[in-house]
Protein backbone atom coordinates (compact mmCIF):
# COMPACT_ATOMS: atom_id res chain seq x y z
CA UNK A 1 0.00 0.00 0.00
CA UNK A 2 1.41 3.35 -1.40
CA UNK A 3 1.27 6.61 0.54
CA UNK A 4 -1.46 7.94 -2.02
CA UNK A 5 -3.58 4.55 -1.14
CA UNK A 6 -3.04 5.46 2.56
CA UNK A 7 -4.33 9.24 2.05
CA UNK A 8 -7.19 8.03 0.33
CA UNK A 9 -8.12 5.46 2.40
CA UNK A 10 -7.98 7.69 5.83
CA UNK A 11 -9.69 10.58 4.02
CA UNK A 12 -12.85 7.89 3.37
CA UNK A 13 -13.17 6.76 6.91
CA UNK A 14 -13.28 10.17 8.18
CA UNK A 15 -16.23 11.22 5.61
CA UNK A 16 -17.84 7.95 6.80
CA UNK A 17 -17.33 8.84 10.10
CA UNK A 18 -18.72 12.48 9.84
CA UNK A 19 -21.76 10.78 8.59
CA UNK A 20 -22.17 8.49 10.79
CA UNK A 21 -22.33 11.26 13.61
CA UNK A 22 -24.92 13.35 11.44
CA UNK A 23 -27.09 10.00 10.47
CA UNK A 24 -27.98 10.41 14.40
CA UNK A 25 -29.89 13.86 13.27
CA UNK A 26 -32.40 12.40 10.90
CA UNK A 27 -35.90 12.20 12.28
CA UNK A 28 -37.86 12.63 9.13
CA UNK A 29 -38.59 12.82 5.42
CA UNK A 30 -37.56 16.52 5.63
CA UNK A 31 -34.20 16.16 7.52
CA UNK A 32 -33.44 13.39 4.82
CA UNK A 33 -33.96 14.58 2.16
CA UNK A 34 -34.24 18.84 2.22
CA UNK A 35 -31.87 19.19 5.41
CA UNK A 36 -34.81 20.32 7.49
CA UNK A 37 -35.26 22.96 5.14
CA UNK A 38 -32.66 24.67 7.39
CA UNK A 39 -29.26 25.14 5.51
CA UNK A 40 -27.06 28.34 5.80
CA UNK A 41 -25.47 29.88 2.95
CA UNK A 42 -22.31 28.25 3.69
CA UNK A 43 -23.63 24.71 3.51
CA UNK A 44 -25.41 25.36 0.13
CA UNK A 45 -22.63 26.82 -1.49
CA UNK A 46 -20.48 24.60 -0.39
CA UNK A 47 -22.73 22.01 -1.50
CA UNK A 48 -23.72 23.42 -4.77
CA UNK A 49 -19.24 23.97 -5.54
CA UNK A 50 -18.84 20.14 -4.57
CA UNK A 51 -21.67 18.76 -7.16
CA UNK A 52 -20.86 20.43 -10.23
CA UNK A 53 -16.30 19.91 -9.62
CA UNK A 54 -16.41 16.27 -9.55
CA UNK A 55 -14.00 13.94 -11.74
CA UNK A 56 -15.45 16.44 -14.79
CA UNK A 57 -13.34 18.98 -13.60
CA UNK A 58 -9.73 17.24 -12.40
CA UNK A 59 -10.13 14.45 -15.41
CA UNK A 60 -12.28 15.90 -18.53
CA UNK A 61 -11.79 19.28 -18.60
CA UNK A 62 -8.19 19.51 -16.81
CA UNK A 63 -7.36 16.94 -20.00
CA UNK A 64 -8.91 19.13 -22.57
CA UNK A 65 -6.76 22.40 -21.25
CA UNK A 66 -3.89 19.71 -21.16
CA UNK A 67 -4.84 19.25 -25.02
CA UNK A 68 -4.73 22.76 -26.14
CA UNK A 69 -8.33 24.00 -25.19
CA UNK A 70 -8.01 26.42 -22.44
CA UNK A 71 -9.50 28.76 -23.47
CA UNK A 72 -12.72 27.23 -25.29
CA UNK A 73 -12.93 25.43 -21.43
CA UNK A 74 -12.88 28.69 -19.56
CA UNK A 75 -15.32 30.58 -21.79
CA UNK A 76 -17.93 27.88 -20.97
CA UNK A 77 -17.36 28.22 -17.53
CA UNK A 78 -17.51 32.00 -17.82
CA UNK A 79 -20.87 31.32 -19.01
CA UNK A 80 -21.89 28.57 -16.62
CA UNK A 81 -21.22 30.22 -13.93
CA UNK A 82 -23.59 33.02 -14.41
CA UNK A 83 -26.28 30.17 -14.00
CA UNK A 84 -25.85 30.44 -10.18
CA UNK A 85 -26.59 34.44 -10.28
CA UNK A 86 -29.32 34.21 -12.67
CA UNK A 87 -30.84 30.77 -12.26
CA UNK A 88 -30.68 31.52 -7.72
CA UNK A 89 -32.92 34.88 -8.69
CA UNK A 90 -34.84 33.92 -11.50
CA UNK A 91 -35.76 29.88 -10.46
CA UNK A 92 -33.61 29.45 -6.64
CA UNK A 93 -36.02 31.56 -4.92
CA UNK A 94 -39.48 30.27 -6.22
CA UNK A 95 -38.61 27.10 -6.05
CA UNK A 96 -37.62 27.09 -2.44
CA UNK A 97 -41.08 29.00 -2.25
CA UNK A 98 -43.22 26.30 -3.46
CA UNK A 99 -42.03 24.42 0.09
CA UNK A 100 -41.61 20.71 -2.31
CA UNK A 101 -38.85 17.99 -1.53
CA UNK A 102 -38.12 17.64 -5.16
CA UNK A 103 -38.06 19.55 -8.67
CA UNK A 104 -40.54 16.89 -10.24
CA UNK A 105 -42.72 18.16 -7.26
CA UNK A 106 -42.18 21.25 -8.01
CA UNK A 107 -43.67 21.00 -11.68
CA UNK A 108 -46.78 19.31 -10.71
CA UNK A 109 -47.85 21.85 -8.35
CA UNK A 110 -47.50 24.21 -10.19
CA UNK A 111 -49.04 22.79 -13.61
CA UNK A 112 -51.64 20.52 -10.95
CA UNK A 113 -50.29 17.46 -13.60
CA UNK A 114 -49.37 14.62 -12.23
CA UNK A 115 -48.41 13.35 -15.46
CA UNK A 116 -45.75 15.84 -15.75
CA UNK A 117 -44.44 15.06 -12.17
CA UNK A 118 -44.14 11.32 -13.57
CA UNK A 119 -42.07 12.82 -16.67
CA UNK A 120 -39.95 15.17 -14.58
CA UNK A 121 -38.96 12.18 -12.25
CA UNK A 122 -38.19 9.72 -15.05
CA UNK A 123 -35.88 12.41 -16.81
CA UNK A 124 -34.41 13.02 -13.24
CA UNK A 125 -33.47 9.78 -12.36
CA UNK A 126 -32.04 8.38 -16.21
CA UNK A 127 -29.53 11.75 -16.06
CA UNK A 128 -28.48 11.64 -12.96
CA UNK A 129 -27.79 8.09 -13.01
CA UNK A 130 -26.25 8.61 -16.47
CA UNK A 131 -24.32 11.85 -14.39
CA UNK A 132 -23.47 9.04 -11.21
CA UNK A 133 -22.07 6.55 -13.76
CA UNK A 134 -19.65 9.00 -15.05
CA UNK A 135 -18.45 10.01 -11.59
CA UNK A 136 -17.91 6.53 -10.43
CA UNK A 137 -16.19 5.43 -13.59
CA UNK A 138 -13.69 8.65 -12.89
CA UNK A 139 -13.01 7.68 -9.12
CA UNK A 140 -12.15 4.09 -10.30
CA UNK A 141 -9.79 5.18 -13.20
CA UNK A 142 -8.28 7.86 -10.52
CA UNK A 143 -8.06 5.30 -7.29
CA UNK A 144 -7.11 2.23 -9.76
CA UNK A 145 -4.52 4.46 -11.27
CA UNK A 146 -3.11 5.72 -8.27
CA UNK A 147 -3.07 2.80 -5.91
CA UNK A 148 -2.46 0.31 -8.70
CA UNK A 149 -5.30 -2.01 -7.30
CA UNK A 150 -7.82 -3.21 -9.91
CA UNK A 151 -10.73 -1.13 -11.46
CA UNK A 152 -13.55 -3.18 -10.56
CA UNK A 153 -12.12 -3.78 -6.83
CA UNK A 154 -11.57 0.59 -6.92
CA UNK A 155 -15.27 1.14 -7.96
CA UNK A 156 -16.82 -1.44 -5.29
CA UNK A 157 -14.92 0.30 -2.69
CA UNK A 158 -15.59 3.69 -3.48
CA UNK A 159 -19.62 3.04 -4.54
CA UNK A 160 -19.47 1.75 -0.82
CA UNK A 161 -18.16 4.89 0.64
CA UNK A 162 -20.73 7.15 -1.26
CA UNK A 163 -23.56 4.67 -1.13
CA UNK A 164 -22.87 4.56 2.96
CA UNK A 165 -22.91 8.61 3.53
CA UNK A 166 -25.76 8.59 1.42
CA UNK A 167 -27.94 6.23 3.23
CA UNK A 168 -26.79 6.78 6.52
CA UNK A 169 -27.31 10.37 6.74
CA UNK A 170 -29.37 11.85 3.58
CA UNK A 171 -29.31 15.67 2.36
CA UNK A 172 -28.08 16.74 5.96
CA UNK A 173 -24.96 14.64 5.97
CA UNK A 174 -24.24 15.01 2.24
CA UNK A 175 -24.28 18.61 2.79
CA UNK A 176 -21.78 18.58 5.65
CA UNK A 177 -19.82 16.59 3.86
CA UNK A 178 -19.84 18.23 0.42
CA UNK A 179 -19.05 21.73 1.93
CA UNK A 180 -15.70 19.68 4.32
CA UNK A 181 -15.02 17.94 0.37
CA UNK A 182 -15.34 21.69 -0.75
CA UNK A 183 -12.90 23.05 1.83
CA UNK A 184 -10.45 19.74 0.91
CA UNK A 185 -9.97 20.05 -2.70
CA UNK A 186 -10.04 23.42 -3.17
CA UNK A 187 -7.30 24.08 -0.44
CA UNK A 188 -5.50 21.15 -2.25
CA UNK A 189 -5.50 22.39 -5.86
CA UNK A 190 -4.73 25.72 -4.45
CA UNK A 191 -1.39 24.76 -2.66
CA UNK A 192 -0.86 22.47 -5.62
CA UNK A 193 -1.65 24.61 -8.49
CA UNK A 194 1.46 27.29 -6.78
CA UNK A 195 3.87 24.89 -6.03
CA UNK A 196 3.55 23.12 -9.81
CA UNK A 197 4.39 26.83 -10.93
CA UNK A 198 6.70 27.71 -8.49
CA UNK A 199 8.62 24.40 -9.98
CA UNK A 200 8.95 25.93 -13.54
CA UNK A 201 10.11 28.98 -11.87
CA UNK A 202 7.00 31.55 -10.56
CA UNK A 203 3.34 31.70 -12.66
CA UNK A 204 4.59 34.15 -15.18
CA UNK A 205 7.67 32.33 -16.04
CA UNK A 206 5.79 29.11 -16.61
CA UNK A 207 3.09 30.99 -18.62
CA UNK A 208 5.60 32.44 -20.27
CA UNK A 209 7.41 28.95 -21.24
CA UNK A 210 4.29 27.72 -22.73
CA UNK A 211 3.75 31.12 -24.72
CA UNK A 212 7.26 31.59 -25.77
CA UNK A 213 6.95 27.80 -27.52
CA UNK A 214 6.21 27.85 -31.15
CA UNK A 215 5.23 24.15 -29.65
CA UNK A 216 2.88 24.76 -26.84
CA UNK A 217 1.83 28.72 -27.53
CA UNK A 218 -1.31 27.90 -28.92
CA UNK A 219 -2.16 25.84 -26.11
CA UNK A 220 -3.55 28.93 -24.34
CA UNK A 221 -3.91 31.00 -27.30
CA UNK A 222 -7.74 32.30 -27.75
CA UNK A 223 -8.31 29.85 -30.07
CA UNK A 224 -6.54 26.61 -29.01
CA UNK A 225 -4.41 24.54 -30.64
CA UNK A 226 -6.51 23.37 -33.91
CA UNK A 227 -7.82 20.43 -34.46
CA UNK A 228 -7.75 19.28 -31.24
CA UNK A 229 -11.26 19.91 -31.28
CA UNK A 230 -11.92 22.04 -34.24
CA UNK A 231 -10.07 23.32 -37.16
CA UNK A 232 -10.76 26.46 -36.32
CA UNK A 233 -10.39 28.92 -33.72
CA UNK A 234 -13.23 30.46 -34.35
CA UNK A 235 -15.11 26.77 -34.21
CA UNK A 236 -13.50 26.44 -31.09
CA UNK A 237 -14.65 29.37 -29.65
CA UNK A 238 -18.25 28.27 -31.02
CA UNK A 239 -17.67 24.97 -28.83
CA UNK A 240 -16.69 27.48 -25.80
CA UNK A 241 -20.17 29.14 -25.89
CA UNK A 242 -22.63 26.77 -26.60
CA UNK A 243 -21.54 24.34 -24.11
CA UNK A 244 -21.51 27.51 -21.81
CA UNK A 245 -25.21 28.03 -23.09
CA UNK A 246 -26.16 24.27 -22.39
CA UNK A 247 -24.38 24.22 -19.22
CA UNK A 248 -26.16 27.23 -18.21
CA UNK A 249 -29.23 26.31 -18.79
CA UNK A 250 -27.99 22.86 -16.18
CA UNK A 251 -26.66 25.08 -13.77
CA UNK A 252 -30.10 26.98 -13.46
CA UNK A 253 -32.54 24.56 -13.00
CA UNK A 254 -30.78 21.14 -13.07
CA UNK A 255 -31.60 18.54 -10.05
CA UNK A 256 -28.37 18.37 -8.74
CA UNK A 257 -27.86 22.37 -8.61
CA UNK A 258 -31.18 23.59 -8.05
CA UNK A 259 -32.40 20.85 -5.46
CA UNK A 260 -29.73 22.30 -3.55
CA UNK A 261 -32.23 25.65 -3.47
CA UNK A 262 -34.89 23.26 -1.63
CA UNK A 263 -32.26 22.93 1.59
CA UNK A 264 -31.78 26.43 2.35
CA UNK A 265 -33.02 28.34 5.56
CA UNK A 266 -35.07 30.91 3.24
CA UNK A 267 -34.91 32.56 -0.10
CA UNK A 268 -32.07 34.95 1.25
CA UNK A 269 -29.45 32.51 1.91
CA UNK A 270 -30.32 30.96 -1.98
CA UNK A 271 -29.83 34.44 -3.35
CA UNK A 272 -26.57 34.68 -0.87
CA UNK A 273 -24.80 31.76 -2.11
CA UNK A 274 -24.82 32.34 -5.59
CA UNK A 275 -22.21 35.22 -5.89
CA UNK A 276 -19.62 32.32 -3.63
CA UNK A 277 -20.61 29.35 -5.70
CA UNK A 278 -20.08 31.58 -9.23
CA UNK A 279 -16.31 32.80 -7.99
CA UNK A 280 -15.30 29.35 -6.44
CA UNK A 281 -16.26 27.79 -9.11
CA UNK A 282 -14.49 29.89 -11.88
CA UNK A 283 -11.24 29.95 -10.00
CA UNK A 284 -11.43 26.62 -9.22
CA UNK A 285 -11.55 25.57 -13.07
CA UNK A 286 -9.10 28.55 -14.06
CA UNK A 287 -6.45 27.05 -11.81
CA UNK A 288 -6.88 23.46 -12.52
CA UNK A 289 -7.12 24.54 -16.44
CA UNK A 290 -3.89 26.27 -16.05
CA UNK A 291 -2.15 23.87 -13.71
CA UNK A 292 -3.04 20.98 -16.84
CA UNK A 293 -1.76 23.57 -19.42
CA UNK A 294 1.78 23.51 -17.59
CA UNK A 295 1.88 20.32 -17.07
CA UNK A 296 2.79 20.69 -20.98
CA UNK A 297 6.41 22.01 -20.23
CA UNK A 298 7.73 19.16 -18.33
CA UNK A 299 5.38 15.96 -19.75
CA UNK A 300 3.43 16.98 -23.46
CA UNK A 301 2.83 13.29 -24.52
CA UNK A 302 1.04 12.09 -22.19
CA UNK A 303 -1.02 8.85 -24.06
CA UNK A 304 -4.27 9.35 -21.74
CA UNK A 305 -4.66 13.01 -21.49
CA UNK A 306 -7.53 12.69 -18.47
CA UNK A 307 -4.82 11.28 -16.11
CA UNK A 308 -2.84 14.71 -16.71
CA UNK A 309 -3.91 16.14 -13.10
CA UNK A 310 -2.81 12.72 -12.02
CA UNK A 311 0.49 12.35 -13.57
CA UNK A 312 0.73 15.81 -11.83
CA UNK A 313 -0.09 15.11 -8.53
CA UNK A 314 2.75 12.01 -8.47
CA UNK A 315 5.47 13.25 -10.64
CA UNK A 316 5.56 17.47 -10.08
CA UNK A 317 4.63 17.75 -6.14
CA UNK A 318 6.45 16.17 -3.32
CA UNK A 319 4.83 13.26 -2.13
CA UNK A 320 2.87 14.72 0.65
CA UNK A 321 1.10 17.42 -1.59
CA UNK A 322 0.80 14.82 -3.83
CA UNK A 323 -1.58 12.95 -1.52
CA UNK A 324 -3.14 15.92 -0.40
CA UNK A 325 -4.19 16.42 -3.62
CA UNK A 326 -5.41 13.21 -4.92
CA UNK A 327 -7.20 13.09 -1.73
CA UNK A 328 -9.04 16.52 -3.18
CA UNK A 329 -9.78 14.84 -6.38
CA UNK A 330 -11.05 11.73 -4.41
CA UNK A 331 -13.32 14.39 -2.43
CA UNK A 332 -14.63 15.64 -5.46
CA UNK A 333 -15.81 12.91 -7.04
CA UNK A 334 -16.92 11.48 -3.96
CA UNK A 335 -18.90 14.87 -3.05
CA UNK A 336 -20.92 14.48 -6.23
CA UNK A 337 -21.60 11.04 -6.31
CA UNK A 338 -23.55 11.46 -2.99
CA UNK A 339 -25.08 14.73 -4.32
CA UNK A 340 -26.73 12.27 -7.60
CA UNK A 341 -27.45 9.16 -5.25
CA UNK A 342 -29.30 11.14 -2.56
CA UNK A 343 -31.16 12.64 -5.57
CA UNK A 344 -32.06 9.66 -7.14
CA UNK A 345 -33.20 8.05 -4.01
CA UNK A 346 -35.48 11.29 -3.18
CA UNK A 347 -37.22 11.15 -6.72
CA UNK A 348 -38.08 7.69 -6.62
CA UNK A 349 -39.27 7.48 -3.39
CA UNK A 350 -41.19 11.03 -2.93
CA UNK A 351 -42.17 11.49 -6.38
CA UNK A 352 -42.31 7.96 -7.97
CA UNK A 353 -43.70 5.65 -5.45
CA UNK A 354 -45.09 7.57 -2.66
CA UNK A 355 -45.38 11.43 -0.97
CA UNK A 356 -43.92 12.44 3.00
CA UNK A 357 -43.58 10.24 5.67
CA UNK A 358 -41.52 7.82 7.32
CA UNK A 359 -41.81 4.70 5.28
CA UNK A 360 -40.86 7.43 2.39
CA UNK A 361 -37.05 7.60 4.41
CA UNK A 362 -37.18 3.52 4.14
CA UNK A 363 -38.14 3.64 0.09
CA UNK A 364 -35.14 6.39 -0.19
CA UNK A 365 -32.80 4.45 1.14
CA UNK A 366 -33.72 1.22 -0.68
CA UNK A 367 -34.04 3.06 -3.64
CA UNK A 368 -30.23 4.60 -3.12
CA UNK A 369 -28.93 0.77 -2.76
CA UNK A 370 -30.79 -0.20 -5.60
CA UNK A 371 -29.56 1.90 -8.08
CA UNK A 372 -25.99 1.59 -6.68
CA UNK A 373 -26.03 -1.99 -7.67
CA UNK A 374 -27.07 -0.83 -11.59
CA UNK A 375 -24.71 1.43 -11.58
CA UNK A 376 -22.02 -0.24 -10.39
CA UNK A 377 -22.91 -3.31 -12.86
CA UNK A 378 -23.02 -0.60 -15.53
CA UNK A 379 -19.39 0.89 -14.17
CA UNK A 380 -18.08 -2.66 -14.34
CA UNK A 381 -19.00 -3.43 -17.76
CA UNK A 382 -16.71 0.24 -18.46
CA UNK A 383 -18.16 1.98 -21.33
CA UNK A 384 -15.71 4.75 -22.74
CA UNK A 385 -15.41 8.20 -22.40
CA UNK A 386 -16.51 9.76 -18.77
CA UNK A 387 -17.24 13.32 -20.95
CA UNK A 388 -19.85 11.81 -23.19
CA UNK A 389 -22.20 10.45 -20.67
CA UNK A 390 -21.40 13.76 -18.56
CA UNK A 391 -22.57 15.73 -21.10
CA UNK A 392 -25.35 13.16 -22.12
CA UNK A 393 -27.21 13.82 -18.73
CA UNK A 394 -26.53 17.48 -18.43
CA UNK A 395 -27.94 18.08 -22.22
CA UNK A 396 -30.88 15.87 -21.36
CA UNK A 397 -31.53 18.23 -18.45
CA UNK A 398 -30.90 21.64 -20.28
CA UNK A 399 -33.55 20.33 -23.09
CA UNK A 400 -36.17 19.19 -21.06
CA UNK A 401 -36.62 20.92 -17.92
CA UNK A 402 -34.30 24.62 -18.47
CA UNK A 403 -37.62 25.96 -20.95
CA UNK A 404 -40.26 24.73 -18.99
CA UNK A 405 -38.86 25.36 -15.13
CA UNK A 406 -38.44 29.48 -16.83
CA UNK A 407 -41.59 29.33 -18.43
CA UNK A 408 -43.40 28.38 -15.03
CA UNK A 409 -42.67 31.57 -13.38
CA UNK A 410 -42.50 34.08 -16.46
CA UNK A 411 -44.89 33.12 -18.64
CA UNK A 412 -48.99 33.87 -18.12
CA UNK A 413 -49.79 31.23 -21.29
CA UNK A 414 -47.94 28.40 -20.59
CA UNK A 415 -50.49 25.19 -19.68
CA UNK A 416 -50.07 21.86 -18.09
CA UNK A 417 -49.97 20.00 -22.07
CA UNK A 418 -47.46 22.69 -23.42
CA UNK A 419 -44.92 21.88 -20.40
CA UNK A 420 -45.98 18.52 -21.04
CA UNK A 421 -45.24 18.04 -24.33
CA UNK A 422 -42.58 20.27 -24.08
CA UNK A 423 -40.40 18.56 -21.67
CA UNK A 424 -41.52 14.98 -23.79
CA UNK A 425 -40.24 16.11 -26.80
CA UNK A 426 -37.04 18.26 -26.00
CA UNK A 427 -36.24 14.61 -23.79
CA UNK A 428 -36.71 12.63 -27.04
CA UNK A 429 -35.12 15.20 -29.36
CA UNK A 430 -31.95 15.61 -27.04
CA UNK A 431 -31.44 11.67 -26.27
CA UNK A 432 -32.21 10.23 -29.48
CA UNK A 433 -30.02 12.92 -31.62
CA UNK A 434 -26.62 12.32 -28.91
CA UNK A 435 -27.40 8.42 -29.35
CA UNK A 436 -27.85 8.65 -32.88
CA UNK A 437 -24.85 10.59 -33.65
CA UNK A 438 -22.79 8.46 -31.19
CA UNK A 439 -23.78 5.33 -33.19
CA UNK A 440 -23.00 6.89 -36.32
CA UNK A 441 -20.06 8.85 -35.42
CA UNK A 442 -21.23 11.60 -36.97
CA UNK A 443 -19.77 15.20 -36.15
CA UNK A 444 -21.91 17.99 -36.78
CA UNK A 445 -21.27 21.48 -36.91
CA UNK A 446 -21.11 23.29 -33.50
CA UNK A 447 -23.92 25.61 -34.32
CA UNK A 448 -26.06 22.11 -34.84
CA UNK A 449 -25.20 20.98 -31.22
CA UNK A 450 -28.26 18.29 -29.85
CA UNK A 451 -28.96 20.30 -26.77
CA UNK A 452 -29.30 23.77 -28.89
CA UNK A 453 -32.22 21.88 -30.97
CA UNK A 454 -33.19 19.92 -28.32
CA UNK A 455 -33.99 23.36 -26.07
CA UNK A 456 -35.39 24.98 -29.41
CA UNK A 457 -37.64 21.76 -30.27
CA UNK A 458 -38.72 21.99 -26.50
CA UNK A 459 -39.92 25.75 -26.87
CA UNK A 460 -41.69 24.86 -30.25
CA UNK A 461 -43.69 22.50 -28.58
CA UNK A 462 -44.21 24.69 -25.47
CA UNK A 463 -45.53 27.74 -27.72
CA UNK A 464 -47.59 26.16 -29.44
CA UNK A 465 -49.59 23.51 -27.29
CA UNK A 466 -49.79 26.14 -24.94
CA UNK A 467 -51.78 28.41 -27.45
CA UNK A 468 -53.74 25.43 -28.60
CA UNK A 469 -55.03 24.85 -24.82
CA UNK A 470 -56.24 26.87 -21.64
CA UNK A 471 -54.51 28.06 -18.43
CA UNK A 472 -57.64 26.53 -16.06
CA UNK A 473 -57.78 28.37 -12.80
CA UNK A 474 -55.81 26.56 -10.62
CA UNK A 475 -52.75 26.72 -12.69
CA UNK A 476 -53.54 30.36 -12.42
CA UNK A 477 -53.47 30.12 -8.67
CA UNK A 478 -50.55 27.87 -8.44
CA UNK A 479 -48.66 30.67 -10.45
CA UNK A 480 -49.94 33.80 -8.57
CA UNK A 481 -48.60 31.78 -5.13
CA UNK A 482 -45.19 31.43 -6.76
CA UNK A 483 -45.15 35.17 -7.38
CA UNK A 484 -46.46 36.14 -4.18
CA UNK A 485 -43.10 36.96 -1.70
CA UNK A 486 -43.83 35.29 1.90
CA UNK A 487 -44.12 37.85 4.64
CA UNK A 488 -41.10 36.50 6.22
CA UNK A 489 -38.99 36.89 3.53
CA UNK A 490 -39.76 40.88 3.53
CA UNK A 491 -37.96 42.35 6.44
CA UNK A 492 -36.17 45.38 5.18
CA UNK A 493 -32.84 44.75 6.94
CA UNK A 494 -32.45 41.07 4.89
CA UNK A 495 -33.71 42.36 2.20
CA UNK A 496 -30.68 44.89 1.52
CA UNK A 497 -28.52 42.71 2.62
CA UNK A 498 -29.43 40.40 -0.41
CA UNK A 499 -29.26 43.40 -2.33
CA UNK A 500 -25.90 43.73 -1.42
CA UNK A 501 -24.64 40.15 -2.16
CA UNK A 502 -26.31 40.48 -5.82
CA UNK A 503 -24.31 43.96 -5.97
CA UNK A 504 -21.54 41.60 -4.98
CA UNK A 505 -21.84 39.23 -8.20
CA UNK A 506 -21.49 41.93 -10.15
CA UNK A 507 -18.03 42.60 -8.30
CA UNK A 508 -17.38 38.95 -9.20
CA UNK A 509 -17.57 39.62 -12.50
CA UNK A 510 -15.32 42.54 -12.25
CA UNK A 511 -12.38 40.52 -10.37
CA UNK A 512 -13.02 37.43 -12.64
CA UNK A 513 -11.94 39.75 -16.00
CA UNK A 514 -9.01 40.98 -13.79
CA UNK A 515 -8.12 37.32 -13.07
CA UNK A 516 -8.21 36.33 -16.20
CA UNK A 517 -6.10 40.11 -17.51
CA UNK A 518 -3.52 39.30 -14.96
CA UNK A 519 -2.80 35.82 -14.81
CA UNK A 520 -3.20 34.93 -18.19
CA UNK A 521 -3.79 37.64 -20.99
CA UNK A 522 -1.14 39.97 -20.03
CA UNK A 523 1.71 37.80 -19.70
CA UNK A 524 0.72 35.29 -22.54
CA UNK A 525 0.81 38.16 -24.75
CA UNK A 526 3.96 39.47 -23.28
CA UNK A 527 5.89 36.53 -23.72
CA UNK A 528 4.31 35.58 -27.08
CA UNK A 529 4.99 38.77 -28.54
CA UNK A 530 7.54 41.13 -26.84
CA UNK A 531 9.74 38.78 -25.00
CA UNK B 1 -5.38 39.70 -29.17
CA UNK B 2 -8.05 37.64 -29.22
CA UNK B 3 -7.23 36.44 -25.35
CA UNK B 4 -8.33 39.95 -24.38
CA UNK B 5 -11.34 40.28 -26.11
CA UNK B 6 -12.30 36.27 -24.28
CA UNK B 7 -11.43 37.85 -21.20
CA UNK B 8 -13.25 40.83 -21.46
CA UNK B 9 -16.40 39.24 -22.77
CA UNK B 10 -16.75 36.77 -19.86
CA UNK B 11 -16.04 39.61 -17.44
CA UNK B 12 -18.99 41.75 -19.50
CA UNK B 13 -21.29 38.55 -19.31
CA UNK B 14 -20.65 38.03 -15.55
CA UNK B 15 -21.47 41.86 -14.75
CA UNK B 16 -24.19 41.78 -16.88
CA UNK B 17 -26.17 38.58 -15.74
CA UNK B 18 -24.90 40.76 -12.51
CA UNK B 19 -26.57 43.79 -13.10
CA UNK B 20 -30.00 42.06 -14.72
CA UNK B 21 -30.13 39.85 -11.63
CA UNK B 22 -29.97 43.15 -9.45
CA UNK B 23 -32.55 45.15 -11.14
CA UNK B 24 -34.84 42.19 -11.46
CA UNK B 25 -34.78 41.28 -7.94
CA UNK B 26 -34.96 45.12 -6.76
CA UNK B 27 -38.01 45.79 -8.84
CA UNK B 28 -39.77 42.79 -7.47
CA UNK B 29 -38.98 43.51 -3.84
CA UNK B 30 -40.19 47.27 -4.48
CA UNK B 31 -43.26 46.00 -6.10
CA UNK B 32 -44.21 43.69 -3.34
CA UNK B 33 -43.19 46.27 -1.02
CA UNK B 34 -45.36 49.08 -2.67
CA UNK B 35 -48.70 46.54 -3.23
CA UNK B 36 -48.73 45.89 0.81
CA UNK B 37 -48.15 49.13 1.42
CA UNK B 38 -50.93 50.38 -1.49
Amino acid sequence: MNAYSVGMFVSMVCYLTISAFVSRKIKDANDFYVAGKNAPTYLIAGSMIASLLGTGLFMADAAMCYEGNFSSVIIMIGILVSAYIVGAVFFGRYLRRSNVLTIPEFFEKRFCSSALKNLASVIAVITTAAYLLSILQGIGTLMSAVTGVNYNVCIIISLSVFTTITIASGSQGVLITDTLMALVFTGALVVSVFFITYKFGGWYHAVGLIASNPLSSDIISWGGKLGSLYDTGVQNLGWGIVYGLVWMSVGMVSPWQASRYLMAKNEHTVIRSAPISAFFIFILEFLAGMAAVMVNIANPYLKDSSYVMIWASMNLLPKVLGVVLLTGILAAGISSATTYLSLIGSTIANDMIQHGSRGSVRIGRLSMAAVSGIVLMLAIANPPSIRWFMHLGGSIIACAWMPVAIASIFSRRVTKAGAYYGMLVGFLSCFCLKIFINIKNIELPVYLEPSLIGMLCNMIVLIVVSSLSNVTEEEKRAREYLLRIPETELASCEVSKTLRWVRGSIVVGVVIMFVLLIFWVLPYLHYKYMA
Amino acid sequence: MGELLVSIFIGFWLIGTGVISYFGLKKEFQKEKEGRDG
